[in-house]
């Protein structure tokens, strides 16, 4: 029996090591096989890194389905792996050989099927891990929860991160990462003079505004080293995909930690509690900021640790130190992180006075230890920045400094902003919404603890000119509340089995793998100007000619629908979850399924439609649809906190604007919003329809905004609306080295019929 | 109206079936119709036509409304919006279309077995041959023919198949379907009356008249039509002559025992003597050729020998007297259906015909390629075509198919080793040497070239079309590419018509009644009318020695008509 026992155990050891041998050497073929030709060295193929790794990322995978097996779960179905084997190996072909096949410009769509095959993989893992976590969530769930997701982010990391440089905070992130791990010291002078960005990027950069700098010519980072540190062991050891995978280690601790989180308050739910994990780590926004460099990832496990004792602390005595150790030093690292992180580690303290009365006096312990060192923290600040506060204002602290619009617009735009919401980088999350509602009316508790907890936050948050997060993936500075909203969708998924919320779902679930897929692919697209647009709705628009983009909601440029979806959604989802159940009997998965895919691919059909047959009423000049012939963007493009100027195109004279038109009458009333930028020379604006002149614009006042309005106008179906700009006198030259110019914001068209000429008599 | 309870779980309707496909063709098609580019919105509209057609097929054929289903149809439409229009378009949709169609039909498989229903297989059959005959749905090849081959032709192949499979292994019926509509390409006028003539066969020993009528309604309006004729009768007399022949179970236990040995070696002789003739084949004949050497011989010694013989003599006539390469089609799939389903070398066949289904149907449909699906899949694993590739094709499928014999484990790492060791040896591809807009030579402007950093290269890839060239006998020399080496040599080539290139709008109809039939493309595309496939040829070009070239130049001949255009698509220097 026990030699029997030891050659099986020799076997299984025999068995990895042929494993490893194998992927290792599949991995070192085709990056051999994928590296730059002598023809073209610098055109290296953009999905090497890519194969290189799908050895490993398939062992990695395999690996945890036989570990599932072992430990109680469920083995995916023989037919199903080597379905799996077959799609890796005809994706393999197909990406080695989409050169023969004259397929250009491919890579996005080849990486996108890798991503789908892995998604398909993972879906069904997912399902073989259930069993794991029995009928009552376990204190401590299976590392498996822990590894899968890990596997998934290192899976896609090198496509992303290939595709995606540096960006944002992340450069300076990273150089501080390099000066910690380095030179010991957060001085970044010499990483500047010496160019150590070029370890990491190929585009240089300077210190930013804001820097601090020291006596003797040091140059500080205005971000806080608590990051850096924490990715310096890793950048150390492997570079910046050391650091990306010290990231994407925390970003899967995180739904380690969620899953754990789900026992507070849903101890009985597993199943449901096992959904609302893979959401929150398998789908974006968490997905998209596992592979970059942010404080968010690692301020939501902080906070999400917190909690969790917190939660502990209400059904028993603490242990020794676990106040201190468990709360105390999360919520300590929070500020270290991020400042602002300040407002989610305070409430958690509230919270676990609140809700655990046998750990009160050692928390009041903690909170005078906490308050002591906050005030040495803004003691730092103001010697290092001469502000409390970094770069911040008090001003912003003071909620009565803001108008409710402002609240209103954060706000909203925080989860229904169709470039930065939460809502449209993954629609799944609308699942929160009948959450919410159920817990409003049934779990009164956790309502309190959310409320508690994410008010504050949100409250500082939503009034912020940046309040979308700068230039970064959408619901950036939402991230850190993710664990909550996570739980918001656990009622909606132990409820899921009505005809509606299966139809909503399954319509919600496909439109949310489609974007995740083109997310990955092209990790460009996620990241948007604030300019109310985004690239796939522009991309609709360019080709088509009209514009689709009003059809979505943005609070950057504030149009109907922005104040229509929200309700409607609202009441959609929250009134679709608690459709009648399906009667007794045989139930079929099939019909609502069937029927909410077909109304999204409905939904689909009616926006190219929408955009040529919607009547127009407000056009952008600086819209995809819009022909410009000459001109530039004002501001310009990379302009800091552009949301805050009012966004145009500037025509000189000999320059123009094609408008498409869609008409809602037989006559039209033009008003233009502009401004006259003289620099010596009067400017005339023509308006025209098609060829025929309809009007002209003559402005008087310069450098300030001017509505112009012109009579009702007859207009012809079909054709566009061009606005070009003549020099008043031809031939004069400016005085100034640039001539002058008109910066056009929008144009309003209000429709009225044709006046009969003929009118009965009264 | 509501499908029958075996078939679909409870409030399963035909309309509820039909919902998906018909939206996504909605959404594809309203995709299309609002696009400002005519040629962008002409394929799209091309594409709603094949996602829809594709996605019904498939919404019929699954067992329930599921997933697969949804996922595909969301993703073809996500794949009209976000993708430029062009090959790379193209072949994402396609490839969504086959892995949910493939989709659905696995699933079947793992439900509910491999029992063979008209309620899915007629409809998947339909699904097939619509992805392998797409450019049928343009107005151009659109019309009571192409009607004819995108239902009739599969639906009654399907109920072929099907009543073979009422007393036969349905793997064995699968593989021999399978086989055939690789070898044909889809639902051939000449895989449909084989199938219709075994069964016609069948049907007359059995003294039962109706399979005959069918195939004498078929056959005889192929006849009227023009459609093949002379062919589909050969081939349709030889099968009928074959089955109704056959001697029964009796009677072959009353053979001559030299029936056997005679037989064998005078297989073996015309199999010899044919080798040579082989050679003149398009390759792709000779790897279906070799396949009934596992089919065969296996029934010589064990098996009905007197069928096994006169199924091979037939084949061998249709080799030499037939031209077109789907000839072998229903020799192939009828040869099949006789394939006992037990005993000595069944695993062997079953398995060797679906691994011929499993190397080149996918490449089959891929539409946008006018190669042959098998020198494709070859030309992609990058060690050319021909015997030797052939053999060396056979030898890794034969290793795989014993391996199976071992189990799935043996034959998962095997056939990932296998994949490994071809995917080192593809080919690479180099940069585009042409800017970025196309280069148009014509008589004004015959000359195009370019000078670049010395390189080593192994080839020079040319694509290319012609404006006005249709009227050019094959082999006329329309220009010169010329490489220029950093010794000062320079190496020639001449790029001919109807080889290296030819006329772009060959499958016109107008031109393809003019000039006959259309030279095999690289790639195809939807024209900017949207009427019919424009093609486009490749012509490759060996470097000796991998000289390192400086200079890469195109010169049009100035004795070409003064009309025809040569347009260069991309010119590459691959290493």
């Amino acid at each position: 029996m026990r030699s029997r026992e030891a050659r099986s155990d020799a076997l299984a050891v025999v068995r990895t090591l042929a494993e490893v041998l194998f992927a290792a050497s599949a991995s070192l073929a085709l990056a051999f096989r994928t590296s730059p030709s002598k023809l073209a060295p610098a055109a290296a193929d953009p999905l090497r890194s890519t194969l290189v790794v799908v050895p490993i990322v398939a062992l990695a995978l395999v690996w945890i389905d036989r570990a599932c097996a072992a430990r109680g779960g469920r083995r995916l179905a023989p037919a199903l792996r080597r379905a799996h084997l077959a799609a890796m190996l005809g994706l393999s072909v197909l990406t080695l050989g989409r050169g023969a096949l004259g397929l250009e410009l491919s890579a996005p769509v080849v990486a996108a099927g890798w991503a789908l095959l892995l998604a398909h993989r993972v879906y069904h893992q997912t399902l073989t891990l259930r069993p794991l976590l029995g009928r009552r969530l376990p204190e401590r769930p299976s590392t498996l929860f822990f590894f899968l997701p890990l596997v998934v982010y290192l899976a896609i990391t090198p496509w992303m991160s290939a595709q995606r440089p540096p960006d944002g905070d992340e450069p300076y992130y990273l150089l501080l990462a390099h000066s910690l791990s380095h030179d010991l010291d957060a001085d970044l002078a010499n990483n500047y003079a010496e160019e150590d960005w070029r370890t990491f990027m190929d585009r240089p950069i300077a210190p930013q505004p804001g820097d601090p700098t020291g006596p003797d010519g040091e140059v500080y980072s205005r971000h806080n080293e608590m990051l850096p540190l924490l990715l310096a062991p890793g950048y150390r050891l492997a570079g910046r995909s050391g650091a990306v995978m010290t990231l994407a280690a925390m970003a899967a601790l995180l739904a380690w930690l969620f899953l754990r989180l789900g026992r507070s308050y849903f101890p009985d739910s597993p199943g449901a509690v096992l959904l609302a994990t893979s959401l929150v780590a398998f789908a974006p926004p968490l997905l998209l900021y596992a592979v970059e460099i942010w404080t968010e990832v690692p301020g939501a496990v902080l906070a999400t640790i917190a909690l969790d004792r917190a939660l502990v602390l209400r059904r028993r005595e603490p242990r020794r130190w676990e106040v201190l150790l468990g709360i105390g030093l999360p919520v300590a690292l929070l500020p270290l992180l991020k400042l602002r992180f300040v407002l989610i580690g305070l409430p958690i303290l509230v919270l676990a006075w609140w809700r655990a009365p046998r750990a009160r006096r050692q928390l009041v312990a903690l909170g005078v230890i906490l308050a002591l060192l906050g005030l040495g923290f803004l003691v730092s600040n103001q010697v290092r920045f001469g502000n409390p506060l970094k770069m911040h204002s008090s001003e912003e602290l003071d909620l009565a400094h803001h108008s409710l619009g402002e609240f209103a617009r954060g706000g909203v735009g925080l989860f229904f902003d169709s470039a930065f919401g939460l809502f449209a980088v993954a629609p799944l999350w609308l699942v929160v919404l009948p959450g919410l509602a159920w817990v409003a009316t049934r779990r009164q508790t956790l309502l309190a603890d959310l409320g508690l907890l994410s008010l504050p936050y949100l409250a500082l948050l939503a009034p912020r000119g940046e309040w979308y997060g700068g230039w970064s993936p959408p619901f950036r500075y939402g991230l850190v509340l993710l664990p909550l909203l996570g739980l918001l969708a656990v009622p909606a998924f132990e409820h899921r089995r009505s005809r509606g919320a299966r139809a909503l779902l399954s319509a919600l679930a496909l439109v949310t793998l489609v974007l995740t897929l083109a997310w990955v692919a092209v990790p460009g697209w996620t990241f948007a100007f604030a300019d109310g647009k985004t690239y796939l709705l522009d991309h609709l628009s360019r080709i088509t000619g009209s514009d689709v983009v009003r059809i979505f909601p943005s609070t950057i440029r504030p149009r109907l629908a922005t104040w229509l979806w929200p309700p409607l959604l609202a009441a959609l989802l929250i009134a679709g979850w608690w459709w009648p159940r399906s009667r007794r009997g045989r139930r079929s998965l099939g019909p609502p399924r069937a029927t909410g895919t077909a109304l999204l691919l409905a939904g689909a059909a009616l926006i190219p439609l929408a955009g040529a047959r919607w009547p127009s009423h407000v056009i952008e000049i600086e819209d995809a649809q819009v022909g410009h012939y000459g001109g530039h963007l004002h501001p310009s493009r990379w302009t800091v906190d552009r949301a805050r100027y009012r966004g145009g195109w500037v025509l000189r004279p000999g320059e123009s604007a094609t408008l498409p038109v869609v008409a809602g009458g037989d006559r039209v009333a033009v008003t233009i919003h502009a401004q006259w930028v003289s620099n010596g020379g009067e400017v005339l604006l023509e308006l025209r329809r098609g060829e025929h002149l309809l009007a002209t614009w003559r402005p008087q006042e310069e450098r300030r905004w001017l509505v112009h309005e012109t009579e009702p106008m007859p207009w012809t179906p079909g054709e566009p609306l061009v606005l070009a700009l003549r020099a008043v006198e031809p031939g004069t030259k400016p005085t100034a080295a640039a001539p002058s110019g008109l910066v056009i914001d929008r144009v309003e068209l209000s429709w009225s019929a044709e006046v009969s000429s003929e009118r009965a008599d009264p | 109206m509501r499908l029958p309870p075996s078939f679909a779980a409870k409030g399963d309707t035909v309309v509820v079936r039909l919902l998906t496909p018909l939206a996504a063709w909605a959404a594809l098609w309203s995709f299309a119709a609002f696009r400002l580019d005519p040629s962008a919105a002409a394929e799209g509209r091309f594409l709603a036509s094949l996602a829809g057609g594709v996605l019904l097929c498939a919404a019929l054929a699954s067992r329930r409304p599921f997933q697969g289903l949804a996922a595909g149809a969301v993703l073809a439409v996500a794949a009209g919006w976000m993708l430029p229009w062009g090959p790379v378009r193209g072949s994402a949709l396609v490839l969504v279309l086959v892995g949910t169609l493939a989709w659905v039909l696995a699933e079947r498989w793992r439900t509910e077995g491999l029992s063979l229903e008209w309620r899915w297989a007629l409809p998947a059959g339909i699904g097939i041959q619509l992805l392998l005959h797409a450019e049928l749905l343009l107005p151009d090849s659109f019309g009571p023919r192409a009607l004819v081959t995108l239902l009739v032709l599969p639906a009654v192949g399907t109920a072929a198949a099907l009543w073979a499979a009422r007393d036969r292994d349905p793997r064995v019926v699968g593989a021999a379907v399978g086989a055939g509509l690789v070898l044909a390409q889809g639902w051939s006028l000449l895989l449909t009356l084989g199938l219709l003539a075994w069964v016609c066969g069948e049907g007359l020993r059995r003294r039962n008249p109706w399979p005959a009528l069918l195939l004498g309604l078929l056959g005889g309006g192929a006849l009227v039509a023009g459609w093949e004729p002379r062919e589909a009768m050969l081939v349709t007399a030889i099968a009928v002559v074959a089955w109704w022949s056959a001697a029964d179970s009796a009677a072959e236990a009353a053979r001559p025992r030299w029936l056997l040995p005679a037989g064998a070696s005078l297989l073996l002789l015309l199999v010899l003597g044919l080798v040579p003739a082989l050679g003149a084949r398009p390759w792709p004949l000779a790897f279906a050729y070799l396949a009934l050497v596992p089919l065969v011989l296996p029934w010589l010694l064990v098996a009905a020998p007197s069928r096994a013989m006169l199924v091979a003599l037939a084949a061998l006539a249709a080799l030499r007297v037939l031209p077109g390469d789907g000839v072998l089609a229903p020799i192939v799939a009828t040869a099949s259906l006789t394939l006992p389903a037990e005993g000595q070398g069944a695993w062997l066949e079953r398995r060797w015909l679906a691994l011929l289904v499993g190397l080149t149907v996918v490449a089959g449909a891929y539409p946008w390629l006018r190669e042959p699906a098998a020198t494709l899949a070859l030309d992609l694993l990058g060690i050319g075509s021909g015997w030797i590739s052939a053999l060396g094709v056979v030898a890794a499928s034969a290793l795989l198919v014993f391996l199976s014999h071992r189990g799935w484990r043996v034959t998962g790492a095997a056939a990932a080793g296998l994949a490994l060791l071809a995917a080192v040896h593809l080919p690479s591809s180099g940069p585009d040497l042409l800017p970025a807009a196309d280069a148009l030579l014509n008589a004004k402007h015959p000359n195009w070239g370019t000078d670049l950093e010395p390189r080593s290269a192994a080839a020079l890839v040319v694509d290319s079309t012609l404006a006005f060239g249709a009227a050019l006998p094959e082999g006329t020399p329309v220009a010169t590419v010329r490489c220029f080496h950093d010794d000062g040599s320079r190496s020639e080539w001449s790029l001919e018509a109807r080889r290296g290139t030819g006329e772009w709008a060959a499958r016109r109809s107008d031109v393809r009644a003019a000039a006959g039939a259309p030279p095999r493309a690289f790639s195809v595309g939807v024209s900017p009318d949207g009427r019919f496939l424009g093609q486009r040829y490749r012509a490759l070009f060996e470097i000796e020695d991998r000289r390192p070239v400086r200079r890469v130049s195109v010169l049009r001949r100035p004795d070409l008509p003064p009309e025809v255009q040569l347009s260069l698509l991309r010119v590459e220097l691959r290493p």
